[in-house]
């Protein structure tokens, strides 16, 4: 036991020294080793990567629990000489690093921060390695979000937030879908778009690392929600200037959507889409109609469709889109001053406890629920091109061969006609309308689900049949 | 190209019934452990562990641990100070390890061993200006701790210490355009924390702040093809999910939207043959909180042999009777 302590001792400490000379490390990680062959340290430093053995991990852990645990109370109640607290930081970084859930021992650090023991910067420095092993730790993030405020009290700093933000992104790297980081990310621009005035400039830069980052983790709905978080943030700046997105976006979509009209003066393809507004609120509002449409419209046929055909199979799009879906709709009501909230209407049939079925497997009934369009939306150019455009959509994904995406498509489809904004009478009207040359394509069995899977099937078949 | 859909494929030697016996073998060895590197690696959360051990095997009608050694070792917890009762001895106090042990304690119809009035004190500093709980002194808000905050003064009776509608607003502020809930206002949709939030409406009988179908199909998305329920799209299936999708479903009366045969042939396919307990997938290690989320949901999806649940608090529901609790549940 007492050989155990000073060998640990001599670890701590070797941990705690490179640490406090060196600034640069970039990584900590546990190397698997089964046992301590060659009686030597199990610490292991190099370029700027700090290593640990994993054969010593039991001994610390025992030992650091030991100590800090020994001293918990005391430290609380400033019952320990000032020389006695410095000698708790090493145990600290010992047992943190090993194990980084345990609060107690983070609420340790934080006591010692407050007694000026511990530096800021220096803790923000530490959790930052801690974090390069252990990615998803939620503590962690906890610890740097205290520390955060400590700073802002004092002062504003854009460099703090470049900092959060790679540090996010690290996190996000080496863990999938890392909830902790991505929400940390989220956290920091609340905060720092409070402090900061320049916030249009960061959700700007913001947008642009999302766009970067979706394509290279496809399947990871968390990038996907960060980039409707800016969305809606974009949308509640209270000014946006014109220009902020170049102007060719909007000729991007005069072109996919074939509108006949040219896009020489900013408002014109605004009008066209969204009608001309009386309401002077909406008026004084053409920058920010201009920008979100511009965007939004770009990242549904563009971002969402290209991504769908290079990369099928994958729910995350389909999930992305539907945000789009509800978003543009929300926009299209708001610029008409109508009330709008998203609202799926599922008349599912009866399903009793004899049956098991996951009802969006089943054919949905949505013959008398279709969705009220009022007048206003219903002759609004947008909405009439959005429609067309998802069934269009739908149709060239439920015609392809494999059947994953077939099921997206098919799901997709379920849930736009559940939605309160599409009515398969009006989209029939639609289709009557328009030039028989658009009409090339669509056929009119549109609306025969498949059923997915044929054990539900076989179930549906019997209670029908019953 | 082969398909990518995450899923897990069930092998035919999967267990088809429950391991009755196992499970308490694994259970009560677990909670016979002493000094090992498992529960020093362990201690920051022994409270939460005790109150899966313990539920799982009341839920299974087997014979808890000692009740004086546990009502001891969770007197022991109480910090004198603030109230709050912390994971294990010597450690912080916290909402989360608070709830474990009020939980455990009602079990045993042994509140009045702790300091109750403390307790609510406790649990009332943490209420923060926006109706939001930090999960201890220093600050950390979830949608979790109001979760916390809320079940425990309900099992002890005392939800009139604190501001139920500025509760009830804060986790309104966390719902998104999908009708799920984050940790906070802005964060993505996640199963454990809809769990979370539609429990604390559910005890808070608020559940009409909820746009239930949006959810409930949000929350049907989330059965897979092995019948497996995930916490987010694209995620692979997991026992513990399976408890906080189906729970939250069975809150708002939507229950019967999945398909309940598939998601108990995928839960019981995560036992242990050998160990007994759950994985949270087939073939990974079972533990005791994969262990009481698996029998919880076998419990909710109607196995006659476990004991009824209660879809709030995971609790027997003959001990949420018994404190004449009845938390609001969407027919
Ligand atoms: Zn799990």
């Amino acid at each position: 036991m007492e050989e155990n302590s000073a060998m640990c001792e001599k670890i701590l400490r070797s941990l705690e020294n490179i640490l406090s000379t060196d600034e640069e490390i970039q990584e900590f990680t546990v190397i698997p080793t089964a046992e301590n062959k060659h009686n030597k340290s199990p610490v292991l430093y190099e370029q700027n990567c700090l290593g640990l053995e994993s054969w010593c991990r039991k001994y610390l852990l025992q030992y650091t629990h030991d100590v800090l645990l020994k001293n918990r109370k005391a430290l609380l109640r400033n019952q320990l000489s000032l020389e006695n607290m410095k000698n708790l930081n090493h145990i600290l970084i010992g047992a943190l690093l090993i194990q980084p859930n345990v609060t107690t021992f983070w609420n340790m650090k934080r006591e010692l921060v407050k007694s000026e023991i511990l530096d800021v910067e220096q803790e923000l420095y530490f959790s930052k390695l801690a974090l390069s092993q252990h990615s998803k730790c939620s503590e962690i993030f906890s610890y740097r979000k205290w520390l955060i405020n400590l700073l802002l009290f004092k002062e504003t700093y854009l460099r703090i937030l470049e900092n959060e933000l790679s540090v996010c992104e690290m996190a996000a790297e080496k863990s999938k879908n890392n909830y902790h980081s991505w929400n940390h990310r989220i956290w920091c621009l609340e905060k720092f778009s409070k402090q900061q005035s320049d916030i249009e400039s960061i959700v700007l830069s913001e947008l642009n690392f999302s766009i970067k980052w979706i394509p290279k983790h496809i399947s990871e709905n968390s990038g996907y929600y960060y980039r409707q978080i800016l969305l809606m943030n974009l949308n509640n700046l209270k000014s946006i200037s014109i220009n902020i997105f170049e102007n060719s976006n909007f000729d991007n979509i005069i072109e996919y959507f074939k509108l006949l009209i040219f896009n020489e003066e900013h408002y014109s393809t605004l009008h066209y889409l969204l009608g001309k507004s009386n309401n002077y609120s909406i008026i004084e509002s053409y920058p920010k109609y201009f920008n979100m449409l511009s965007i939004l419209l770009n990242d549904l046929i563009y971002i969402s469709a290209e991504l769908n055909y290079l990369y099928r199979d994958h729910e995350c799009l389909w999930n992305y889109r539907k945000f789009l879906m509800v978003y543009l709709m929300k926009m299209i009501h708001e610029y008409y001053g109508i009330e709008f909230t998203y609202n799926l209407q599922v008349k599912n049939p009866y399903v009793g406890d004899f049956m098991s079925v996951n009802i969006l497997n089943l054919d949905i009934d949505t013959s008398n629920v279709g969705a009220v369009i009022s007048k206003q939306i219903a002759s609004c150019e947008l909405y009439n091109i959005l429609i067309k455009h998802e069934i269009e959509f739908i149709r060239n994904n439920k015609n392809m061969t494999n059947s994953l995406q077939n099921n997206l498509a098919v799901m997709y489809f379920k849930w736009l006609k559940c939605t309160n904004f599409y009515n398969d009478e009006f989209y029939e009207q639609l289709l009557e309308n328009i030039e028989w040359g658009f009409r090339k394509g669509f056929d009119r069995s549109h609306d025969e689900f498949r059923i997915i899977y044929s054990e539900s099937e076989k179930i549906k078949r019997t209670v029908i049949s019953n | 190209m082969g398909s990518i859909l995450k899923d897990v494929e069930l092998k035919e030697n999967i267990p088809t019934t429950i391991l009755f016996a196992k499970h308490i073998e694994f259970l009560i060895d677990y909670g016979q452990q002493k000094d090992t590197y498992e529960t020093v690696m362990t201690d920051y959360l022994k409270m939460s562990g005790m109150y899966w051990c313990l539920t799982a095997l009341e839920l299974i009608k087997a014979s808890p641990f000692p009740k004086n050694d546990v009502v001891e070792f969770i007197k022991s917890c109480q910090d004198p100070e603030c109230g709050g009762i912390s994971a294990s001895t010597n450690h912080d106090p916290h909402l989360l390890y608070t709830l474990s042990a009020v939980q455990i304690l009602c079990l045993y119809d042994s509140l009045d061993a702790i300091d109750v009035e403390a307790v609510t004190k406790y649990v009332a500093s943490l209420q923060q200006p926006d109706g939001s709980f930090a999960g201890d002194k220093w600050g950390e808000i979830d949608t979790r701790f109001s979760f916390c905050a809320i079940a425990t003064l309900s099992l002890i009776k005392k939800l009139d210490v604190i501001n139920v509608d500025k509760a009830v607003e804060f986790v309104k502020s966390c719902m998104n355009f999908d009708g799920g809930f984050g940790s906070r206002p802005q964060s993505e949709s996640h199963a454990g924390l809809i769990y979370c939030c539609i429990a604390f409406l559910s005890i808070t009988g608020r559940l009409d702040i909820v746009n239930r179908d949006n959810l409930a199909w949000w929350l049907c998305e989330r059965q897979l093809p092995s019948g497996g329920l995930n916490g987010r799209p694209e995620k692979l299936p997991d026992v513990c999910y399976s408890w906080w999708v189906l729970s939250s479903l069975a809150i708002l009366g939507r229950l019967h939207w999945i398909d309940k045969n598939a998601l108990k042939k995928y839960i019981l396919a995560c036992q242990d043959l050998e160990s007994g307990g759950f994985a949270d997938r087939p073939g990974d290690m079972p533990d005791p909180y994969h262990t009481l989320f698996g029998l919880a949901a076998l419990s909710l999806l109607g196995q006659e042999s476990i004991e009824k649940v209660n879809a709030a608090f995971c609790m027997p529901q003959s001990v949420i009777d018994r404190l004449q609790i009845q938390p609001q549940m969407l027919k």
